[in-house]
């Protein structure tokens, strides 16, 4: 009797702790990712990132080397994240910014910038990489640029490149591309009523380093921007400014020892040794100076001329 | 019956209802603790699920942002390319005023004419641009035939033709211009005129290039641009 109700009373355990479910470990798993076409993996990350499959129905697993599905939609909050696209490019994103991976094999961009800032570098061999924002397109050969999208108040994009060279373009209007090299920058913004991308400006280091720091761009990268950056600001306009700003005040760029090529006491030999030194003064290093500061028009527009001439010759002979 | 059976039944008939009761009890309380289990885990589905539906809502905000930026960016392309094409000819033209280049102060004229020639020659044209054309603005002294023919390049190359066009007709202006020498002015008219060929070519009116080529085969005959029209460089 003492046994049998033992039994049923283990028995009546067994079944209820059996039956009862104690829902461990039966969270939404990651869709089947075996047909999937991959785009890139995710390398480091830090603080606030997620990242949904191209569905935007499940999270992707933020662990180090986690594949990428071609069509996530990546967001850095308050962190940041290191990617790989599967194109071989290297991509940093900044904080509060949020992109979208595109295949390799997409038509235009490979990563869309909806908001905020990506480093990208591009090396020998990974190929043509676009990036496209709202209102810009950036095509990279080899290069390290920094990509900048919708900052402050205004819609615009921004571009810095800090190594090699990137083509900018508007996406609405690709007639014009605007190439920008090294320690230069350009800014597509409708308020300048212009359709295309600002001529290039040298890029200031002030604007840089925040820009380094936000996206953990490495050091020797950043001695290269900088360098990059110091020498276009070291361009003609800061030579001007230097004699400018020269202690001997009102001197001309043309004198030598305190003789100036307009004194009519200057003999036709100083004066064409005056006029040596200015030529030497204003372009230095470069050759046929003298060509470079009274020039006449350049090989490109006479090419451009003589080919229209040909054109005419040929219509009016027909 | 023995002493031990009666014991034994007394107990079974003691412990029945106790055990009952506390079998009945840990029913009730397992089955509570399932439902509190149930209720855990169905917050926590639907936590994460929210989480999901949050991120994605995220998500399309920020496409529905994106569209709308790209749709505001293809009006504003289409708009503005309309109004520069009536300004200046082209598309993609630009004006003084779209160029976001300040002068350098504190620069003496001669100075600024050397940096715009340098902008000028490393086809740096806005720069260019905006430094030539204030200079010739601000002193007189720069608006010589010669400067004329080359800020009307530079608006030549920066696709405004309407500006170009007006500056190759300041240099076929001889009493508004000085140029060094009557020699050097025909030289800088002769070039004046076929820009203004490669003006009228670009802005399709195929007849007004023919004016300016026939204006310039009777007017310089013997000009190293006549030999482009005319090959053998003879005067028709």
């Amino acid at each position: 009797m003492k046994i049998r109700i033992l039994w049923s009373l283990a028995t009546a355990l067994v079944l209820v702790l059996g039956g009862m479910d104690l829902g461990e470990a039966k969270e939404s798993k990651t869709p089947e990712v075996a047909e999937k076409q991959w785009c890139g993996s995710l390398e480091v990350f830090e603080g606030d990132v997620q990242i949904l499959d191209q569905t935007r129905t499940h999270f992707i697993e933020l662990k180090r080397r986690a594949p990428l599905p071609c069509g996530s939609w990546i967001s850095s909050n308050q962190g940041w994240a290191r990617l790989k696209h599967n194109a071989g490019p290297y991509m940093n994103l900044g904080a509060g910014s949020y992109i979208q991976l595109l295949s390799e094999r997409s038509k235009s961009e490979q990563v869309v910038i909806y908001r905020g800032q990506i480093y990208v570098e591009v090396n020998e061999g990974d190929g043509v990489f676009q990036l496209g924002s709202a209102l810009g397109r950036v095509k990279i050969q080899r290069g390290k640029v920094i990509y900048i999208s919708g900052y402050g108040e205004k819609a615009s994009s921004q571009l810095i490149v800090l190594e090699d060279s990137a083509t900018f373009e508007n996406r609405f209007e690709d007639s014009k591309k605007l190439r920008v090299n090294e320690g230069e920058m350009s800014e597509l913004a409708f308020d300048l009523f212009r359709i295309i991308p600002q001529d290039p400006l040298p890029v200031s280091v002030a604007t840089l380093k925040p820009k380094f720091f936000d996206l953990r761009v490495e050091g020797k990268v950043q001695s290269v921007a900088f360098n990059a950056a110091h020498r276009k600001q070291e361009k003609i306009v800061a030579e001007l400014n230097s004699d400018v700003h020269s202690k001997v005040p009102k001197r001309s760029l043309a004198s030598v020892k305190g003789k100036s090529a307009d004194d009519e006491s200057v003999s036709p030999a100083e004066k064409a040794r005056l006029h040596q030194h200015w030529v030497e003064q204003m372009a230095p290093g470069v050759q046929g100076a003298e060509g470079f500061l009274f020039p006449r028009f350049n090989v490109k527009e006479r090419a451009e001329k003589k080919k229209l001439m040909e054109e005419l010759l040929r219509v009016q002979a027909e | 019956m023995d002493y031990r059976s009666l014991i034994l039944k007394k107990m079974t008939l003691w412990i029945t209802p106790w055990l009952t009761t506390w079998v009945s009890v840990t029913m009730g309380f397992i089955q509570h603790a399932q439902v509190k289990v149930d209720h855990i885990r169905s917050l926590d589905e639907k936590y994460s699920q929210l989480m999901v539906e949050n991120a994605a809502l995220k998500d399309e905000f920020e496409a529905f942002k994106f569209e709308e930026e790209a749709k505001f960016g293809a009006l504003q392309t289409k708009v503005l390319a309309k109004r520069l094409s009536q300004e200046t000819g082209v598309r993609t033209g630009r004006t003084i005023a779209s160029v976001n280049y300040k002068i350098p102060t504190e620069l003496s004229s001669p100075q600024l004419y050397t940096l715009g020639l340098s902008y000028f020659l490393s086809q740096e044209d806005e720069k260019a641009a905006v430094v030539l054309t204030s200079l010739m603005s601000l002193d007189k002294a720069y608006r010589t035939a010669k400067n004329f023919l080359m800020a009307g390049v530079i608006w030549y190359r920066l696709d405004n033709l309407a500006q170009a066009d007006q500056s190759f007709d300041s240099v076929l202006k001889p009493p508004a211009v000085r140029a060094d020498d009557q020699g050097a002015l025909e030289r800088y008219q002769a070039e004046a005129r076929l820009w203004k060929a490669l003006v009228a070519k670009r802005l399709q009116s195929e007849d007004q290039s023919q004016y300016w080529l026939k204006d310039l085969l009777d007017h310089h005959p013997h000009a190293v641009e006549t030999s482009w029209i005319n090959s053998t460089g003879e005067s028709p």
